[in-house]
């Protein structure tokens, strides 16, 4: 069973990230995610909201700046020393992601069977409660190319969720879900964070219904900059 | 004047080409060396996970290889006896039949083929399938989950292509002696003793191991070449037939040229040790 390191507090420094054939994506970015917090991050299209987030969970490296996870700079890991802290954050894209040449039910099993973070009967139980919750086990078995756009979406968010991780990651959650599994998937998602109020949430979205009804807090990115944030109030998801 | 500047222009593309070749060279190996590192030091990934990739490449690139390679392989055994033997009869030399076919079969045949068939079905599908993989960001969601996408992906890929490679080449040279040998008594009514004892005196030691350097180096390069090649699309799907493209060509040029100078040292080292040279 592989370790897993507590993250905490999550302390980004200074940040600055450029893609060579693009440019400058993100400058000087100072941010603090408190354990059982969940920010909002706020931006237009191709503002750095999807690179911030990828930066955090490792799949990106800085150009310059720091960022902390209970004290630890994890800027200075190499992927097997980052891995304990990897394995505490869930991750989900905003499209894509998934395996394709894998059945739904593989997808969805492989960060918990790979890692064996749980015994074999304790995952079957766990994915047939998630298949169940949000309806969709007629087609648990089937690829991704096989099911619609929704639920592909779903999966990528529930595999974010499926090893319990304590810093979630979403990049435009809410994007191409229908009514009922937007509604069920919050539903999930408030439970969660009564189940874990320890866990902490980025979220990138342009759905402000649902973030107001699950964030605390915003920062607001344009141009790699963040130029504003603060509480959530009403007149923010007005 | 201007025949100067064609020389020192030749020159500089001669010299860009190489370097561009040096660099090519440098990140293949250092992928292959980063994922047996990903892999040495990946203690989550289990036997399992790595069987279960390794076990599918070689259902894909031996298993459903063998009927063209069968086919393929009877065609070469019957084509040189075909030729050889008419050739041999009329100088009186028909028993070097086994000569003949571990020299052009065994030797040169068995691998080269084996390797051309390869690289059309699996150098391609493998290519074209990371490639696809970085497309959809497979491969930044399985290093999001703690996955190494080289020791995931890359390695077992490796590890299944060379097995396919050295068990298609060794049934390519069984199905083309066994060919050439029902031609044989078809055709020439030789018996089986004539054959088997012709092959088997022509047979050495030193043909398994340049059977075994060939082809292990063969699917080496195939996989590696393919795999590396795949990993280079940035995210646009038009990528994907190009480095397909590229990986065929690639994988060609460097089998065939590792071929050729596996076989001319052979030779020299031999003319040598016969003291011809």
């Amino acid at each position: 069973m592989s370790q897993r390191n507590s993250i905490g507090d999550v302390v980004l420094e200074d940040i600055d990230f450029t893609y060579p054939e693009h440019g400058t994506v993100l400058k000087n970015i100072d941010l603090k995610i408190p354990s059982g917090k969940s920010i909002w991050v706020k931006g237009h299209g191709g503002s750095g909201k999807s690179t911030l987030l990828k930066i955090i969970c490792g799949l990106r490296e800085p150009t310059d700046g720091r960022i902390y996870f209970n004290g630890c700079n994890i800027c200075e890991l190499s992927f097997e020393e980052f891995l304990p802290y990897r394995l505490n954050i869930g991750y989900s894209f905003d499209y894509g992601g998934l395996i394709n040449n894998k059945s739904l039910w593989d997808n969805l099993r492989l960060p918990l069977d790979y890692h064996r973070l749980k015994k074999n009967n304790e995952i079957k139980q766990r994915l047939i409660e998630i298949f169940e919750y949000f309806e969709i086990s007629d087609v648990s078995g089937k690829r991704p190319a096989m099911v619609i756009g929704g639920v592909r979406k779903l999966l990528c968010l529930l595999r974010a969720f499926v090893h319990e991780p304590s810093l979630i990651l979403l990049d435009d959650p809410t994007t191409g879900l229908n009514k009922q599994m937007r509604k069920k998937f919050f539903e999930w998602v408030s439970q969660y964070r009564k189940d874990f109020p320890s866990s902490k949430f980025l979220i990138t979205s342009e759905d402000e219904e649902f973030v107001k009804l699950l964030c605390d807090t915003y920062a607001e990115i344009d141009k790699g900059r963040i130029v504003d944030s603060g509480k959530i109030q009403m007149e923010h998801v007005a | 004047m201007v025949l100067t500047r064609f020389i020192f222009s030749q020159i500089d593309s001669l010299g860009s080409r190489v370097i561009s070749g040096i660099t090519y060279t440098k990140n293949v190996l250092a992928m292959v060396y980063l994922s047996f590192r990903a892999a040495i030091f990946d203690q989550a990934q289990s036997w399992r996970s790595v069987f279960g990739v390794v076990s599918a490449q070689i259902y894909f690139t031996a298993w459903q290889a063998l009927p063209l390679i069968s086919v393929l392989a009877v065609a070469s055994g019957t084509l040189v006896i075909m030729q050889s033997s008419a050739q041999l009869s009329l100088l009186g030399g028909a028993k070097m039949i086994g000569e003949l076919l571990v020299a052009i079969v065994v030797r040169e045949l068995g691998p080269l083929l084996t390797a051309l068939i390869v690289i059309a079905r699996s150098g391609t599908a493998v290519a074209s399938e990371i490639g696809t993989m970085k497309v959809n960001q497979e491969t930044d969601a399985l290093e999001s989950m703690g996955i190494h996408p080289l020791s995931y992906i890359v390695f077992p890929r490796l590890l299944g292509g060379i097995i396919s490679v050295v068990c298609l080449a060794f049934y390519f040279n069984v199905v083309a002696l066994i060919g050439g040998y029902i031609f044989s008594r078809l055709v020439h009514n030789m018996p089986f003793h004539f054959y088997f004892d012709s092959l088997a005196n022509a047979l050495a030691l030193s043909d398994v191991g340049l059977f075994l350097l060939k082809n292990l180096f063969s699917g080496t390069i195939i996989f590696v070449v393919c795999c590396y090649q795949g990993l280079l699309v940035q995210g646009s799907p038009h990528e994907v037939p190009q480095v397909t493209m590229k990986a065929v060509v690639n994988s060609i040029v460097y089998v065939i040229a590792f071929n050729l100078v596996v076989t001319t040292t052979y030779y020299l080292t031999k003319l040598a040790s016969l003291g011809l040279l």
